[in-house]
């Protein structure tokens, strides 16, 4: 696509791309994005990882009292605080220690010990930006949004210096926008066989984000946890979402496999596409896709 | 070539029709049998009064010789009256070779309910996944979720390589 910046890193557990499609005109210029984007990142993962030992998710972890969250913390924190209610507590932030006892923790021991529900989210937080106030540690997990809200981080800084047409891509959730010049091409993974995909989606100034179970997947876990049922939900094989920011394609990803797109419709603006386990394909009228029929 | 484009219009058009009345007649049926406030709606069944229309765009001038086809993608759109005001979906029919290569339909519904209940129809109507290899296939980039970290990936492997041992 002739990007006339490309950079790739690993973050937040997973293969970053930023490619920019307009020059950067200046050596010096181009050494500073990369510089802030490492720094946004590193700052990112500061405040909202479970898994590293300095983080402030990792202070609330040790300590109730009332805390002040960073300045970028609010739409993130409002949008759990949503779709919790939406969703009747089945996307929580508090569902972290459950994931960490399900293995999925910071050492990735992937070794799963008994597990024991989140508690309610009433009796455990109160939210008001930009103050969280915890009546009880807890072990937040911000991963349904927050590699999302992220990739919108990242894209808002480049618009900062100026970049209007870019693809910011961590692991296959991505934001793209461009002014002049074609969809971007995107292959919708086969969610049992990652050489292949089942459909291509055609993006221009939308972001889109996948969830599936079969990846980030150990015994009879996968990254999702229903806390209700302390399973991991198999009726659906793969979610894609697409949505103006990042952050409301990632999170719904994940609401879908909770409650049905009928139940979100009313709230956010997306479009959406999920794999069955049985393998049938359910989309929503505009989702910018085309998918490969059995003819 | 002697063709019989009005011949061929003809059975396309049958073709398409049969289609938007199927849709619309399902869609129809979902709402029947979903609506959950009976009592001051019961009798206000939806009705789907179709009135559809074909606009062939034939993409080659070779008709099969076998069924008279001409190439091209054939839609049209229906229309029904739902308790909601008057529904549209549109529906296509792709001719290949002579036969029917593909169906698509979009919906032309404003509101989210009749939106929704199209979707429902279109999910149902679309079949199953069907994958072909990345090779074949142009395009930028990938998503779904194969991208996890090293870490959890090795992390994984070892696990499963213990679990062997």
């Amino acid at each position: 696509m002739g990007a006339a910046l490309e950079l790739r890193f690993e973050a937040i557990g997973t293969a970053w791309s930023v490619e920019v499609y307009e020059p950067v005109s200046r050596a010096p210029m181009s050494a500073k994005i990369k510089h802030a984007i490492a720094a946004r990142v590193e700052q990112f993962d500061l405040a909202y990882s479970r898994f590293r030992p300095d983080s402030l998710i990792t202070r609330l972890s040790h300590q109730a009292g009332r805390y002040e969250l960073p300045a970028d913390a609010q739409p993130l924190f409002d949008i759990y605080q949503d779709l919790y209610r939406i969703t009747n507590g089945a996307v929580t932030p508090l569902i972290g220690q459950t994931l960490s006892d399900a293995g999925y923790d910071a050492a990735y021991s992937l070794t799963p010990k008994p597990l024991t529900s989140p508690p309610a989210w009433d009796e455990t937080l109160t939210y008001d930006f930009p103050h969280l106030t915890l009546h009880q540690p807890a072990l937040l997990d911000l991963g349904a949004a927050g590699k999302g809200y992220l990739v919108d981080l990242v894209s808002e800084l480049l618009e900062d210096h100026g970049l209007t047409s870019y693809c910011v891509d961590a692991g296959g959730d991505m934001r793209y926008r461009r002014l002049d010049g074609p969809p971007l091409r995107v292959g919708l993974e086969h969610p049992a066989d990652p050489t292949q995909v089942i459909g291509v989606a055609e993006l221009s100034n939308t972001s889109l984000c996948a969830s599936a179970g079969n990846r980030r997947a150990w015994g009879d876990y996968h990254h999702i946890l229903n806390p209700h049922t302390l399973t991991s939900p198999r009726h659906l094989q793969a979610v894609w979402v697409t949505a103006p920011t990042a952050l409301i394609a990632d999170a719904l990803a994940t609401a879908l496999f909770f409650v049905d797109q009928s139940v979100l419709d009313g709230y956010y603006k997306f479009e959406s596409a999920l794999v069955h386990s049985g393998g049938s394909l359910q989309q929503s009228p505009g989702f910018p896709a085309t998918f490969f029929s059995a003819t | 070539m002697n063709e019989q484009p009005q011949d061929n219009n003809k059975k396309i058009i049958a073709i398409v029709g049969l289609l938007v009345i199927v849709a619309a007649i399902a869609i129809g049926v979902m709402m029947s049998s979903q609506k959950t406030d009976t009592s001051n709606q019961a009798t206000s069944s939806p009705t789907p009064s179709i009135s559809a229309s074909v606009t062939p765009s034939p993409t080659s001038n070779s008709s099969n010789p076998s069924s008279g086809y001409k190439d091209g993608t054939y839609s049209a759109t229906g229309t029904y009256q739902s308790p909601g005001g008057r529904e549209s979906i549109d529906i296509s029919v792709t001719i290949k070779d002579g036969a029917v290569a593909d169906t698509t339909a979009v919906s032309g519904s404003a509101n989210p309910t009749g939106r929704n209940y199209q979707g429902q129809f279109i999910n149902g109507y679309k079949a199953q996944i069907l994958g072909k290899s990345i090779d074949d296939v142009s395009i930028s980039r990938v998503s779904g979720s194969s991208l996890t970290s090293k870490g959890f990936n090795s992390a994984l492997e070892q696990i499963k390589s213990k679990a062997k041992g």
